[in-house]
């Protein structure tokens, strides 16, 4: 086995010849490095993506400050290594490992990976295998640390269920402090019993408990929890009160995406868009008061020197105090010189004082998310805005200075025609109008197109996606109509679109499907350049699976899904009724003042009023 | 008020560009609480001066930068608690104030020195020395990088080879470092047939025209 004087000097002879070597070395301010030593339960955090993208992921900065608060913990980081260094570990058999005490992967007791997109498991498994872990849970054995995984992706765990000991369903701050102290105490524990002690945790989704029956039309006949028949189903986590934002936020000493403290000012949505998984798998809403959201960003400035602010969550101006944060923000930011950003901002709440707030700031891009232009579809996907307030909005944002406008749409819903597409154009066509008159021919409109991944979870998960023959009419004629004006359409590739729907919607066949495009080379399949479409058709003939069986079949509401076990805390019965009242153009509306029953309160025995708001 | 500070770039950070150093300077100034001047114009800069860039991958024992901060700041604060808010690698060595009108450090840079230490043992003393005695031999020495020819030779003013250090061979260099006519000690290194990746660079002096 390696040590680290030996990773240490592969490091110092072989750097030079690799792009951007700072990736490999840590040493960043506020890392935190602890003496590795027997005291401590020592875990990995691990992202399936280069440096530059995972250092900045608000879950893994959270885990890594609340384990490293802890005396009796240690947490490290581990980052994808990109194509040229992994080539030159393999050369030179240095296993993957830690950048703080540049310690073997394998030596830790516990990985944790954060898997937020589907595009990241070819690398989970790379990342595994330069550790030297098997790759397949039920061949490892006492030496190696148990595999956990978690993040939004681990919401359908099943396509990744064969590399992964265990699966957090839900947020981390909590269960994290009880898999600690679980490990503290469970020392002599052989490996299995170990894993089998964690197992019990809420949350916790230990893949080999469950056995998975298939009839004979391949969808799913039964589910079935082998080692504890009456939890035959993981219930989400989400944590009550949250805890005050992480301020000591790692900086670089290179260059990397996103460089900003990112406080989270609210987590969960209301509004209950039909195609969100993230508005249905983050639900209650919880607040941050306002005071403690000021005193973290000011912190947080102190503390990183950052000249970015980013305020997170699913909808900003949605939060029942952002007038009056803002206005605190606005004061903080002049005073410490910092910029700040605010994303996710609805259209209708876009209000004068709002604006006002934003009045100094720095003119760069500005985005909108209208994702469909007719009034059907609106109602169906149940984000209904009027085309009004987004012409007046339009209006304002170009008034003030804004030269870059952004737009995002989405196609591919369950019953769209091409006379809402049309709208689309229609509605880019009069935003186009507006700004060129307000700012004579110098706004530039940007319009970005998805299609639609029916995702689990959510009320469209019974739908098919949208065939490649009416996605490529509906893109051509967006961007035909559009272009002539000299507005700007970008649109995914619909291979990436399958790519996702599958692995988003599979089950657990598709374990075998990720394990063969890996060992034929899939790495990195969130980047472009990297992806390799055929490959993963190569992969799926091999295992004689038929990929389109997960992406483009109706199914049957009655159906068992592969993640029906995995219980996020609304109700099935919800998301079929949310499902019928979208055939019907029925509208749903904000939850904040009128409970439509999703399951949430009933389920874990809250109120969601008294959640979404602490005392200020 | 204009002050020069002399530091070192050590190993935990020398993979750090120049141009992400400035920015290290800038947030290490703001975490200390530190005022600093701004550039006049639309999109005002910290006033935050390095001298010549050292490469990806080199330590630096005496690098310079210059920041102007403001009026009133004491010398002592600087050193104190802009070493505390400085990333692991940066160490400060001194500090003194310069007259605010003097030229940029980057434009009075004339060369540099460097210590190239040799971490591949096999190579031997004496072959070493006839290739080094070689390549300064020649009148011209032509070599391609980023796709543009040019000659090395005039850019190296000296260069010798030393066995101070009992387990390694180094070679001390002395090469130009203006601003377009700047030599690179791992071309030199090139040159000798030795991979720059078995070497360690130090840039141990910048020389500045007065």
């Amino acid at each position: 086995m390696k040590n680290s004087d030996s990773i240490t000097n592969f490091l110092d002879t072989s750097l030079f010849n690799i792009q951007k070597p700072g990736r490999y070395v840590g040493g960043e301010f506020n890392q935190v490095k602890k003496n590795w030593g027997d005291s401590f339960i020592k875990i990995a955090l691990a992202f399936p993506d280069i440096y530059d993208i995972g250092l900045s992921n608000l879950g893994l900065t959270i885990l890594y400050d609340i384990i490293n608060k802890r005396k009796d913990a240690l947490a490290e980081r581990v980052y994808a290594p990109w194509n040229d260094m992994e080539a030159a570990m393999r050369k030179k058999e240095i296993p993957l490992f830690s950048l703080e005490s540049r310690k073997p992967i394998k030596d830790f007791d516990l990985v944790g990976f954060s898997i937020p997109y589907e595009t990241l498991d070819t690398n989970v498994l790379n990342m595994l295998d330069l550790s030297s872990i098997p790759l397949r849970a039920i061949d490892r054995s006492e030496t190696d640390p148990i595999i956990i995984a978690g993040g939004h992706a681990c919401m359908n765990p099943e396509p990744m269920h064969a590399f992964i000991d265990l699966f957090i369903i839900g947020e981390g701050e909590e269960i994290i402090n009880e898999i600690i102290d679980i490990l503290n105490t469970s020392k002599d524990f052989s490996r299995d019993q170990r894993i089998s002690a964690l197992s019990d945790l809420p949350g916790i989704y230990a893949p080999s408990h469950f056995q998975i029956s298939y009839n004979n039309d391949h969808s799913i006949n039964g589910i079935k929890n082998i080692k504890d028949e009456s939890r035959s189903q993981i219930k989400r986590r989400f944590v009550k009160v949250l805890p005050p934002p992480v301020t000591d936020f790692l900086v670089p000493n290179i260059s990397i995406i996103h460089e900003r403290a990112a406080i989270e000012v609210m987590r969960g949505c209301s509004r209950g868009c039909r195609f969100c998984q993230a508005g249905m798998i983050t639900r209650p809403i919880r607040e941050r008061p306002v005071a403690e959201v000021l005193e973290a960003v000011k912190s947080a400035v102190q503390k990183t020197g950052y000249e970015e602010v980013s305020l997170l969550s699913l909808s900003t101006s949605d939060h029942s105090r952002i007038s009056e944060m803002l206005v605190g923000i606005n004061q903080l930011s002049s005073e410490m010189q910092f910029n700040f950003s605010l994303p996710s901002l609805r259209i209708e709440t876009f209000d004068d004082q709002l604006i006002e707030t934003m009045q100094g700031k720095k003119k760069g891009n500005f985005t909108l998310a209208p994702e469909a232009a007719s009034e059907r579809i609106r109602q169906s996907i149940n984000k209904p805005i009027s085309d009004e307030d987004l012409f007046s909005t339009v209006e304002k944002i170009f008034r003030m200075g804004w030269k870059n406008l952004k737009l995002y749409f989405m196609i591919g819903f369950p019953g769209e025609e091409l006379e809402d597409v049309q709208k689309i154009i229609d509605l880019c066509l009069q935003v186009n109008k507006i700004g060129k008159d307000i700012l004579r021919g110098r706004a530039e409109i940007h319009v970005s197109i998805n299609t639609l991944i029916p995702k689990p979870h959510t009320p469209f998960q019974w739908a098919p996606l949208d065939t490649k023959e009416n996605v490529d009419i509906k893109y051509r004629l967006i961007n035909d109509s559009l272009r002539r004006s000299k507005i700007k359409v970008d649109w995914p590739d619909y291979q990436n679109s399958l790519f996702e729907a599958w692995f988003s919607r599979g089950d657990r066949k598709l374990s075998d499907v990720i394990e063969t495009a890996w060992k034929k080379g899939a790495r990195f399949d969130a980047w472009q350049d990297k992806f390799d479409f055929s490959l993963w058709l190569e992969a799926f003939e091999e295992n004689g699976i038929d990929p389109y069986f997960y992406s483009h079949r109706s199914r049957e509401t009655d159906e068992i899904l592969p993640w029906d076990h995995i219980n996020i805390g609304v109700s099935k019965k919800y998301l079929i009724n949310e499902y019928v009242r979208s055939t019907v153009y029925e509208n749903t509306s904000d939850c904040r003042f009128l409970c439509h029953g999703c399951g949430i309160q009933t389920e874990y025995g809250i109120d969601c009023g008294e959640i979404r708001m602490r005392k200020q | 008020m204009r002050l020069r500070i002399a530091f070192r770039k050590n190993a935990e950070i020398i993979y750090t560009s120049a141009l992400d150093l400035q920015k290290i300077w800038e947030r290490s100034l703001r975490r200390a609480n530190l005022k600093v001047k701004y550039s006049e114009g639309f999109h005002p800069q910290p006033k935050i001066q390095l001298a010549v860039p050292l490469p990806v991958g080199f330590q630096g024992s005496n690098e310079l930068v210059d920041i102007w901060f403001n009026e009133g700041t004491l010398k002592t604060d600087v050193m104190a608690s802009l070493q505390k808010n400085l990333p692991a690698g940066i160490d400060l060595t001194s500090v003194e104030e310069i007259p605010d009108n003097q030229k940029a450090l980057n434009g009075l840079a004339e060369s540099a020195d460097y210590c190239v230490t040799l971490l591949d043992k096999d190579l031997g003393l004496a072959v070493l020395q006839a290739s080094l005695l070689d390549l300064l031999n020649k009148k011209v020495i032509e070599r391609e990088r980023n796709k543009k020819h040019y000659d090395l030779r005039p850019l190296i003013l000296d260069a010798k080879l030393i066995n101070a250090d009992k387990s390694f061979l180094q070679i001390q260099m002395h090469l130009l470092a203006r601003s377009g006519a700047s030599g690179r000690p791992d071309e030199v290194i090139k040159e000798l047939g030795i991979d720059p990746a078995s070497c360690k660079f130090e840039r141990t002096k910048i020389h500045f025209n007065e």
